[in-house]
């Protein structure tokens, strides 16, 4: 596949493993993958980076998961940016809450590294048609 | 026999008998007049009920003495002889208002004499009633003397023409001549014997003396006529006859050398201004006081009115009666001249002297009229005032019990014969003197002492009893000391010396020159000391002393007689055990005879069934009552007597009179008056009434009671009052007092009972008065009454709502009979408005201590429930903290289990999976055991999630139609790859086109999967699991609804069964009915638990079937949606 043309997964991921993982995961396939640790930073290299999905972990510090992707909602250019939420969260209305904030998708933790990859193909691709 | 001794002695010529003939005939002629008017009486049709006869009867003022003395008086003073009249015809013009008042007076209280006028004025003092008599006796008794003399001398000179012309005058012969006649042979007896036949039968008729004597007065009417006729015919004879009229007999008078002096005045002491005064106003109280006047003008009056038309009727007799006095007196001067004692006689002997025979025995009747007119009317008077003034109140003293009413007319009839014959003993005895001759004057002379007494009594209140005694007794003592005692020396029976050096030589006792008064003529001089010693004795002492209660009653009754509705029985007195009317009626027969006394009773209640009336009569009528039965005992025996008849009859009878004390103030004015300012004062009580009552609705029934008797003490003077009230052992105890002493309030404590009066009350209802407290008839009472010196009680009871709930009491220990009618009505109102007022003070205590209660209550439960609230908020707060804190435990445990188990599993998964490099197949198989322990786990994380959830109710679920089938599929899409991995058989049985059920898809297939999982888990390699869904149609288990249809689901395995004693727990936490199983087999022991959780939320239930070593069988039922139920049975 033409590196151009792979879709740019920025996740962000507080958890050193869990991002590497996810990094690995879909990197090991047919996308390009860009990490940061926290909201800020997802902020700051939002417009440079301009990822074609979002994976968001809710439990962020200092601004949660939930603030980041109002703040991202906000900007013109990433109003349709589909943001999957990426959570350990997984009790009764916490996908909701994740749907509330902007999110387009909501998976619980842990992945299931055998079927993520093509999870998140289904979603870019529902995304774009 | 002598000229001397045959005077007035009855002898038998011709003439004589002819004289006594038309004598006899004449008074056969009144006896028929009288007869007459009283047969018209009973008839209904009065003869004399005209103002007319009544005018006449007054004229009985000129008797004899008018007669023949007028003629003679001439001849000494001239014209002063008018006076007489004068004096009555100034005092006509008062009549309208002093004789109406005491016609009122008279009539309303049975009055039947002068003296029984002042007795009942003052106080109905039968003292003062006899005192009057006897002064009247001795003045009147003389002047029925002269009558008797006249009569007797005049039918001498008409039987004894030798007499003639009067040169032997009845003057000139001695007392002593009479002396040797026995009365029998006397003219004169017999005159006073028919006299007093005529008295006894029309004067004294009936019983009654205040009733009118109709025969009498139309006799006496007839009289005046006859003697004004004849007494004008002499006129006329003598002025036109004898003379040229009356200017030729004054012309020839004033030519006399002697006799023209009597047409002037002042020419003697006889004849002095002085006297013309004395004489006018001894007349003007004459034609009132006199006894005979007092009689006819008052007592025989029939009607008010008729006094208007007497007024001048009366004064115009006297006119024409004195017309011809100056021209008979003078022309007998002329003619016969002589002193006085002949002149008198004038009217008879100047016919006589011209052989005027018929003319001299039509003026000799006229003289017998007036004479007889006279004698009749006073001794009638006079008998009168003796039995009911002297004998009767003298009876009573001596208490002779006898049937009286049989005695008294006869007594009367007896009293007029004797009265007569003492006039003529007088007559005998004092002959021909002074005295006789002057009697007239004397007579007035009494009279005008009774005059203070009498219009002190009709206009002035204060007029007391003693006053009167002190004034009469004064002026009766002056009159006759300056007058009787002057007299007696002129008729020569005491010493000359009296009068000149004055008695025993004190000069200033000379009775004509007392105590140095000179410069009047005799009557002023008497007159002066007599009337101003009286007046001023009568006003002194009246003004000094005070009158009891029975005076100031008689002297508001006098005085106030024209007030209008006056109640004259206000109460001030009341009987104690008033005497069964029956014992009235008898009594009253003894005076006035049983008819009579019958006829009172029915007048009185105006109905003759009267015998139980006593009952209902409350103690004003009573005493009305027993005041109509005393004027109608009154009416026969004078007020005095009266009085004194019923108190002892009364008293006889065990009834008592006794004080009632005006409990509402002196009652002055009228009555009136006096009720306004009772209806103010009630009103003023009712106000304080209401004002209390109202402070009692607020305050406590103490208080109440003390402000009752608190107004009962101060407004109305009682001695001690109590208020008893029934307490809850059934005792009756004096609550509040006021001066009760402490043991009479300790022992008055008592059970209710007949035996005492505030029992009987309380137990009756009724109000209880005793005005005695001496002849109370229980003897408990008695002991606690005496003991505090009570002499009258009342009580009434006191309701609250109907019942009683106790006794108000009120004592005096002034006064018996302290209370009065209308004070008990008060009482008992008053009673009543306690009840009411403790009533509603119980009643508020009562809802006051109740409220407390519940407020108290209320205040224990409000307290228990805020702590019980503050608990509970606590409890909820501590759970819901603890809710909170557990879901935030299991969120944190769930997400930080979660994120290292992300890394845990993912970084197995790529190792497995090679992505990382290739490992050896020894490394693979460790790794899948890493992942797969981690993976149950996970699933371990999330059974204890959903579990956690179910319990704290947070597993939400949305039920709606849903198709099993397609829940179905899905599920077991995920599924087969595990059948294949175990080689497991798998067949689905289900009917064609399931209806919809009742469920959350989610839910669903999480049942599936555990019972799928669980039967996978627990069935061997290449065992058989078998699926049924049917819509269920056999008996429902219990657990569900029997109205509903529901889908019966069913996993069945081969596997290794569950022993039938585990079959119980099998749905309970964390069961694995082996511990090793867990290794085995995996999974965390909740699937079931939850899945049987998951069933029920649908409103299903789970039941198993198993076989240990066999299988079994899981079967869940789901209900059906409602709108496919139609297509469901059709299916069927």
């Amino acid at each position: 596949m033409d590196e151009k043309n792979r879709p740019l997964i920025l996740v962000i991921e507080d958890n050193d493993d869990n991002r590497r993982l996810v990094i690995k995961v879909l990197g090991s396939r047919d996308y390009e993958v860009v990490g940061v640790t926290d909201g800020r930073q997802a902020l700051a290299r939002l417009d440079s980076i301009r990822p074609d999905l979002i994976l968001m972990d809710i439990n962020l510090p200092d601004m949660d998961g939930y603030e980041v992707t109002r703040q991202i909602r906000r900007q013109k250019d990433f109003a349709q940016l589909p943001i999957v939420a990426l959570t350990a969260h997984a009790m009764v209305g916490d996908e909701e809450k994740s749907l509330a904030a902007g999110c387009n998708a909501y998976i619980t933790k842990p992945i299931n590294v055998r079927t993520f990859p093509q999870t998140i193909a289904a979603i870019l691709k529902e995304h774009r048609s | 026999m002598s000229l001397r001794e045959r005077e007035r002695i009855i002898d038998f010529n011709p003439r004589y008998l002819l004289i006594a003939g038309i004598s006899v005939s004449y008074l056969l002629f009144l006896f028929a007049v009288a007869y007459y008017a009283d047969l018209r009486k009973l008839r209904g049709k009065s003869l004399v009920d005209n103002p007319y006869i009544y005018a006449l009867t007054l004229a009985v003022y000129c008797s004899s003495w008018t007669f023949y003395g007028s003629v003679g008086e001439v001849t000494n003073t001239g014209f002063k002889f008018i006076t007489i009249y004068i004096g009555p015809t100034l005092t006509a013009f008062a009549w309208g208002f002093i004789l109406r008042k005491m016609i009122r007076i008279s009539k309303e209280n049975h009055i039947t004499s002068i003296a029984d006028f002042i007795s009942s004025r003052y106080g109905k003092c039968s003292y003062l009633g006899a005192l009057v008599t006897i002064f009247a006796i001795i003045g009147i008794m003389p002047y029925i003397a002269l009558q008797l003399k006249s009569i007797s001398s005049t039918f001498e000179l008409l039987t004894h023409p030798e007499l003639r012309p009067g040169l032997q005058t009845l003057a000139a012969i001695p007392d002593a001549s009479y002396q040797g006649h026995p009365f029998y042979l006397e003219t004169a007896f017999y005159i006073s014997l028919v006299l007093a036949l005529f008295g006894a039968l029309f004067g004294a008729r009936h019983l009654d003396a205040s009733e009118k004597h109709e025969g009498m007065a139309a006799a006496i009417a007839t009289e005046s006529i006859i003697k004004l006729i004849a007494f004008f015919a002499v006129g006329l004879f003598v002025t036109y006859g004898l003379f040229g009229g009356f200017k030729d007999i004054l012309s020839r008078i004033a030519h006399h050398e002697i006799y023209r002096e009597l047409l002037l005045i002042n020419t003697s002491a006889a004849n002095s201004y002085q006297s013309w005064f004395t004489t006018i106003i001894l007349s003007m109280a004459a034609i009132m006081f006199l006894p005979r006047q007092f009689h006819m003008a008052v007592i025989e009056n029939q009607r008010e009115e008729h006094i208007n038309k007497a007024m001048y009727l009366l004064p115009l007799y006297l006119f024409l009666i004195n017309l011809f006095v100056i021209p008979i007196a003078f022309g007998g001067l002329l003619e016969i001249g002589g002193p006085s004692s002949i002149a008198d006689n004038y009217v008879l002997t100047l016919p006589l002297l011209h052989s005027q025979q018929s003319l001299s025995v039509l003026a000799f009747i006229g003289g017998l009229s007036a004479a007889t007119g006279m004698v009749v009317v006073s001794s009638v008077t006079l008998s009168t005032m003796l039995l009911n003034n002297l004998i009767m109140p003298l009876l009573l003293i001596l208490k002779v019990k006898a049937d009286l009413s049989f005695w008294l007319i006869h007594l009367k009839r007896l009293g007029i014969l004797l009265i007569i014959l003492l006039g003529y003993l007088f007559f005998r005895i004092i002959g021909d003197s002074y005295m006789l001759v002057n009697m007239g004057l004397i007579s007035f002379s009494a009279a005008i002492q009774t005059a203070p007494a009498i219009i002190g009594g009709l206009y002035w209140k204060k007029g007391t009893r003693h006053g009167a005694i002190a004034g009469l007794t004064f002026g009766f003592n002056f009159w006759f000391y300056t007058m009787m005692i002057p007299s007696f020396v002129y008729s020569g029976w005491l010493p000359g010396s009296i009068l000149t050096k004055g008695p025993l030589g004190l000069w200033w006792l000379n009775p004509i020159e007392l105590f140095g008064l000179t410069g009047f003529d005799f009557y002023s001089h008497s007159l002066f000391w007599s009337l101003s010693s009286n007046i001023m004795a009568y006003l002194a002492v009246s003004l000094i002393g005070s009158q009891d209660e029975i005076g100031r009653r008689q002297a508001e009754r006098f005085v106030d007689v024209f007030k209008p509705t006056i109640d004259r029985f206000v109460q001030e007195k009341r009987y104690a055990n008033f005497p069964a009317l029956s014992e009235l009626e008898k009594m009253m027969a003894r005076f006035i005879g049983k008819r009579k006394a019958h006829t009172t009773l029915v007048n009185f209640f105006a109905t003759s069934d009267y015998t139980d009336k006593l009952a209902q009569m409350n103690d004003q009528q009573r005493m009305q009552l027993a005041a109509e039965v005393e004027k109608s005992i009154a009416g026969a025996v004078g007020s005095s007597a009266a009085r004194i008849i019923c108190d002892t009859y009364m008293k006889a009878l065990g009834s008592e009179m006794e004080n009632v004390f005006d409990i509402f103030g002196k009652i002055s004015l009228s009555l009136e008056a006096s009720q306004e300012e009772l209806q103010q004062r009630i009103k003023e009580l009712s106000v304080l009434y209401e004002a209390s009552r109202m402070v009692a609705s607020s305050l406590d029934p103490k208080q109440v009671m003390n402000d009752i008797l608190d107004l009962l003490v101060d407004k109305f003077r009682i001695d001690n009052c109590s208020v008893r009230l029934l307490d809850r052992d059934g005792m009756l105890r004096i609550k509040a007092q006021r001066g009760l002493r402490p043991e009479f309030v300790k022992n008055s404590e008592r059970q209710p009972s007949m035996e005492c009066y505030s029992g009987e009350c309380f137990l009756t209802g009724k109000v209880i008065h005793v005005s005695d407290a001496e002849k109370i008839d229980k003897p408990v009472s008695t002991n606690l009454m005496t003991g505090q010196g009570i002499k009258s009680f009342v009580q009434a009871p006191i309701f609250s709502e109907k019942e009683i709930i106790g006794v108000l009491s009120a004592s005096s220990m002034k006064e018996k009979g302290y209370f009065s009618d209308k004070f008990i009505e008060l009482f008992k109102t008053l009673a009543q408005q306690l009840g009411v007022a403790i009533g509603t003070a119980r009643l508020y205590d009562q809802l006051a201590r109740f409220n407390k209660q519940l407020e108290i209550k209320v205040a224990e439960r409000t307290i228990a429930l805020e702590l019980k609230s503050i608990e509970l908020g606590q409890a909820n707060t501590e759970l819901k903290e603890l809710d909170r804190l557990k879901s935030e435990f299991l969120a944190n445990m769930s997400h930080e289990l979660r994120t290292p188990m992300n890394s845990i599993i993912g970084y197995t998964q790529l190792l497995i999976d090679g992505i990382d490099g290739p490992i050896n197949e020894e490394q693979k198989k460790s790794l899948e055991t890493v992942e797969r322990n981690a993976t149950n786990l996970l699933a371990l994380i999330n059974d204890i999630l959903d579990l956690s959830k179910i319990e704290a109710g947070k597993m939400t679920i949305s039920l709606a139609p849903i198709s099993f089938e397609t829940v179905l599929d899905e599920t077991l899409t995920t599924l087969f790859p595990l059948f294949e991995h175990k080689q497991q058989h798998f067949s689905l049985k289900k009917e064609e086109s399931l209806p919809e059920v009742i469920g959350d898809p989610e839910k669903l297939r999480q049942i599936l999967i555990n019972l799928l999982n669980n039967a996978i888990k627990f069935t061997d390699t290449a065992g058989e699991i078998s699926l049924t869904a049917e819509v269920f149609r056999g008996a429902l288990p219990p657990g569900l609804d029997p109205e509903k249809h529901y889908l019966a689901v069913a996993v069945k395995d081969n596997g290794i069964g569950i022993k039938t004693e585990d079959l119980e727990r099998l749905f309970g936490e964390f069961i694995q009915l082996d511990a090793s199983s867990s290794r085995k087999y995996g999974g965390t022991g909740l699937g079931l638990s939850i899945t049987k959780r998951l069933v029920e939320m649908h409103h299903g239930i789970i039941q198993v079937d198993s076989r240990y070593g066999e299988g079994s069988t899981f079967t869940f039922f789901l209900p059906l949606a409602e709108e496919e139920e139609g297509e469901m049975k059709k299916v069927s």
